[in-house]
């Protein structure tokens, strides 16, 4: 007779073999994405955060022996000034504060796909695209497939949500490109924390910094530009953000969230700040597709 | 500011939600709550992503159970429900692996009547493949009730399969479907 472990290690071995044709609904991303979008879906509460004071987020700067470079720039005024870490994030919190004035679009790309979002502060006001790839044999659900037996698709758009008002009342005009459908809600509960910092406002780097340590890694090029690479490295609180700032601006223009342990960044995101012309407030605006039925 | 997407997140759900998801129907033994469970574990570990994500896996296994074991309390509290009613969008694609478990699914079926903590530690140890302490932590036990809760579950279960030879075609005695 086989022993304990050895006979609950076979019937595990059986459960598996019993559940292995058991899957998800091939919708259940699809699902969780428009039940987060109507209980606050990662939305952040810093809509009309208040702009900080320099000084104060210099005095919230933790810096690095290893990571503090300091080198001399010519200021605006004229004066010879160190460019530490102390130096490029007062510039940024400065920077930041003045982000009203722009449509900021953010582009996080990942394994799966990409997202869009255009941002509006000045307006309270968002929007995003959602591309992934469909599965193909797992959406017409017509045939039992498991996840790796199924073909990714083509990246295409997926979903779309535009978001307006401020925390705790807003609005979420949501259109699903797969099922044809839209629909809007009203969001009024409180919108949770992110896991990953938001580097265009400057009390999320406040916070960041509070949270961990924030090195000054030198300057590089991104994109053909010229920018300042820091790090905000928060072990204790799961991640470990670089971003990048314009050397001239001081605008974030890149970041990289890395869980630590890990070599690769999971997410990479790059900005690009927009004047608010009416062309570019455009991209905020989201109109269902003729044809779409009201959920 | 606004939204933001985390992509961890999906990535996360695509990867470990099948595995979930059988976790949960082996802890309810119901296709219907099973999905529910899955539904509502994922999104509580979404909305503490910031603590989750650096072991999602465990932080909704830790959900999905303590989920489970609310759901037994208030079952046993209120009368037999019935049925929830089927999302006719997906049946096609995932009856036939319920339907298959329901068939030949015996061993599952032997592990519905166990008691509920003992049913845990089996899933737990043996199908999650969870060592005794871990399996321990996530339940609040001592490592030596988790040993106890095992001993007896597999005495029961050796009995409940013993004349299983064959899993396609034995059926448990009086087992319940």
């Amino acid at each position: 007779m086989p022993s304990d472990e050895q006979y609950g290690r076979y019937l595990g071995l059986r459960l598996h073999d019993e559940l292995e044709e058991v899957h998800p609904a091939p919708d259940l991303l699809r699902r969780l994405r428009r039940l987060r979008a109507r209980r606050a879906w990662a939305v952040r509460a810093a809509i009309g955060t208040p702009i900080l004071a320099a000084a104060a987020a210099v005095a919230m700067v933790t810096t690095s022996g290893a990571g503090l470079q300091a080198r001399t720039v010519p200021s605006p005024d004229g004066e010879v000034q160190l460019r530490n870490v102390s130096y490029v994030q007062e510039q940024t919190v400065k920077a930041l504060s003045r982000a009203s004035e722009y449509v900021i679009y953010e582009k996080t790309t990942y394994s799966g796909g990409y997202y869009e979002t255009w941002y509006d502060k000045a307006g309270q006001r968002y929007r995003n695209n959602t591309y992934g790839s469909v599965s193909i044999g797992a959406v017409d659900g017509t045939r039992v497939v498991a996840p790796d037996q199924i073909t990714p698709g083509p990246i295409q758009l997926l979903q779309s949500h535009a978001v307006s008002g401020p925390p705790g009342d807003q609005t979420i005009i949501t259109v699903d490109y797969q099922r044809r459908t839209w629909s809007t809600d009203h969001m009024t509960d409180t919108p949770p924390a992110s896991a990953i910092p938001d580097i265009t406002e400057p009390e999320t780097i406040r916070q960041a910094v509070k949270d961990g340590t924030l090195e000054l890694l030198g300057e590089e090029t991104v994109d053909g530009s010229l920018a300042v690479h820091l790090r905000i490295d928060a072990v204790q609180r799961g991640y470990q953000v670089d971003m990048w700032v314009d050397a001239e601006t001081f605008l974030p223009i890149k970041m990289t969230d890395t869980v630590p342990g890990e070599q690769e960044p999971r997410v990479t995101m790059t900005y690009s700040w927009l004047p608010r012309t009416e062309e570019n407030l455009a991209h905020l605006e989201l109109t269902p597709p003729p044809g779409f039925d009201e959920m | 500011m606004g939204m933001r997407v985390d992509p961890t997140f999906e990535e996360f759900v695509e990867r470990a939600s099948t595995t979930l998801l059988r976790t949960a129907y082996l802890l309810t033994g119901d296709r219907g709550h099973a999905e529910d469970l899955l539904q509502t574990a994922l999104l509580r570990t979404a909305r503490r992503w910031s603590q989750a994500r650096g072991a999602p896996e465990a932080y909704a296994r830790k959900v999905l159970i303590n989920l489970s074991r609310d759901r037994t309390r208030w079952l046993g509290r209120r009368p037999a429900e019935a049925p929830l009613p089927p999302d006719p969008d997906n049946l096609r694609v995932v009856d036939a692996g319920y339907d298959r478990v329901a068939e030949r699914g015996v061993v599952a079926r032997a592990l519905a009547r166990l008691p509920t903590r003992q049913r845990q530690v089996i899933v737990l140890r043996f199908f999650e493949d969870l060592s005794v302490e871990q399996t321990a932590e996530l339940l609040g036990f001592s490592a030596g009730t988790v040993k106890s809760y095992t001993a007896r579950a597999l005495a029961t279960l050796r009995q409940l399969l013993a004349h299983d030879q064959d899993p396609h075609y034995l059926e448990v005695p009086n087992a319940q479907r």
